[in-house]
């Protein structure tokens, strides 16, 4: 009896961890290279240098065959049961929300730190996982091609999870909307199955994120005073060794004053112990970390976080 | 006499288990010989389908044509179809080799003459295949069709069957 109510636990407590798994967004965009060649595109002051950057709004509102294409592929994605951020909802709720973003902003850095409006996009809608969505009409003579560049890419870690190139059947009925329609069914099952493949990895191995660790100058400890036989950057490199799903992480760079640590693979749930299974992003998991260089070292530390994917911890202070 | 009964016992149990043998056996040469079809993407199909040109071989014609639309939808499970300079390469919906093993009864029923995989294609051209689509070969005929394969709709078969996981699963 007692092994039966064992087994029931441990079913229910492992269908309980995938179920709470943080679902990882998913947003297309309109890749860089197409909005500068329609011209959607907006001048950017990134701290004195003038950049051209993507107009989405611009993009949205004049473009119905980049409207198609996303609206196909939120299509497909609703079937398969997985429904897609919508873009122009982001930056509706984006302009809703820019004032209060921009208090938010300047109360948080206290300094003047350049902003894209991509950027803000993506820090607001969070997606975990980008679409960059490249397409071209081609004149053949008579008839137009469609040639198509669709790009999976990983917000944490901006690795590219799927890519998707081809090119559409040449036609000279003139239909462009069906031309649209057969490339995202050209291209569908391709990056289905690397999505696919994506979210198996992440389940087997965690997600990838990087840790940066770092030290205020007038921070009493470096990273290479010792605490008992170690050096401090030899006892956060075995918490990490401890705390990465497998083990995984490599330490990219360490020094007396910074650690780096990349390819850290964090698990999706962590069990909280008090039967919560909570989903894990990379600040939550780098909240662990605070707490244990402050409670080997004394010091405390400011924990900040770079887009979805990089955690950085400073010693010495908030 | 209790000798006897244990022998006759023995012997039935010897039958039995030589008669499952000679079935698994059956049904690893059935999948293994499959290794050699040819499969190639004829075009984009419409939303959830795959327009595919497929060969069979069989003894006559009709049981040729028979075995192309189960190529067919083998190709879709376990082989993927390669694309073409217009359509992309469509992948397997198994590509874990294991899993043939690990569902063998389920596939053996699913491929049988007439049974599950004939629901999923929809369109072929289903009179005898002429000129350069019908070949007679040594023992036969290999024959080429063209079929539709409702390629969404045997996903969400597996799916439902427990044989593959949905996009959504885990999360």
């Amino acid at each position: 009896m007692k092994k039966i109510s064992l087994i029931l636990f441990l079913v229910i407590t492992t269908l309980a961890a995938y179920s709470q798994a943080k679902k990882p967004t998913i947003m297309v965009l309109p890749s860089e290279i197409w909005c500068i060649r329609n011209n959607y595109t907006i001048n950017f002051d990134d701290m004195g240098e003038t950049k051209q950057i993507p107009d989405y709004k611009k993009a949205l509102q004049n473009n119905s065959d980049m409207r198609a294409m996303i609206a196909s592929m939120a299509d497909f994605m609703q079937k398969e049961g997985y429904p897609i951020k919508s873009l122009e909802q982001e930056l509706k709720n984006l302009e809703s929300e820019a004032a209060e973003e921009m208090l938010m902003t300047s109360k948080e850095s206290g300094s003047e730190v350049a902003e894209s409006p991509v950027d803000k996009l993506k820090a607001n809608a969070q997606p975990d996982i980008i679409l960059d969505l490249d397409f071209e009409k081609v004149q053949l003579g008579p008839k137009t091609q469609i040639k198509f560049n669709l790009q999976a890419i990983d917000a944490y870690t901006g690795k590219i999870i799927s890519g998707n190139v081809g090119q559409g059947t040449p036609s000279s009925a003139g239909d462009i909307t069906n031309q649209l329609q057969e490339a995202v069914l050209s291209f569908k099952d391709n990056f289905l199955e690397g999505l696919m493949n994506h979210f198996n990895n992440l389940f087997a191995d965690g997600r990838e994120i990087i840790v940066n660790v770092k030290r205020w100058g007038d921070c009493e400890v470096d990273f290479e005073t010792e605490f008992g036989d170690l050096e401090l950057g030899e006892i956060i490199e075995d918490y990490m060794a401890k705390n990465t799903v497998k083990g995984r992480f490599s330490t990219k760079s360490a020094t007396e004053n910074k650690l780096r640590f990349e390819q850290v693979r964090i698990p999706m749930t962590i069990d909280e112990g008090d039967g919560n299974i909570r989903a894990v992003d990379a600040r939550y998991w780098g909240r662990s970390l605070v707490k244990f260089i402050k409670k080997t070292t004394g010091q405390t530390c400011k924990l900040t976080s770079k887009g979805l994917g990089e955690i950085t911890i400073i010693m010495g202070g908030k | 006499m209790i000798k006897k009964v244990l022998l006759f016992m023995c012997f039935v149990g010897a039958l039995t288990t030589v008669g499952m043998a000679q079935k698994v056996k059956d049904r690893h040469d059935l999948f293994n010989n499959w290794n050699n079809y040819e499969v190639s993407t004829v075009q984009v199909g419409q939303d959830g389908t795959k327009f595919l040109k497929v060969w069979g071989f069989g003894k006559r014609v009709d049981l040729a044509v028979t075995q192309a639309k189960k190529n067919a939808v083998h190709a879709c499970i376990f082989r993927g179809v390669p694309g073409n300079a217009n359509a992309m390469a469509t992948p397997a919906l198994c590509p874990d080799p294991t899993t043939l093993d690990a569902n063998l009864d389920y596939f053996y029923d699913f491929f049988e003459t007439g049974s599950t995989y004939l629901s999923f294609v929809n369109l072929t051209t289903d009179g005898i295949p002429s000129g350069q689509d019908k070949r007679e070969v040594k023992g036969g005929y290999k024959v080429a069709i063209y079929v539709q394969v409702m390629y969404d709709n045997l996903k969400k078969k597996l799916q439902s069957d427990g044989i593959i996981k949905s996009l959504n699963s885990g999360f």
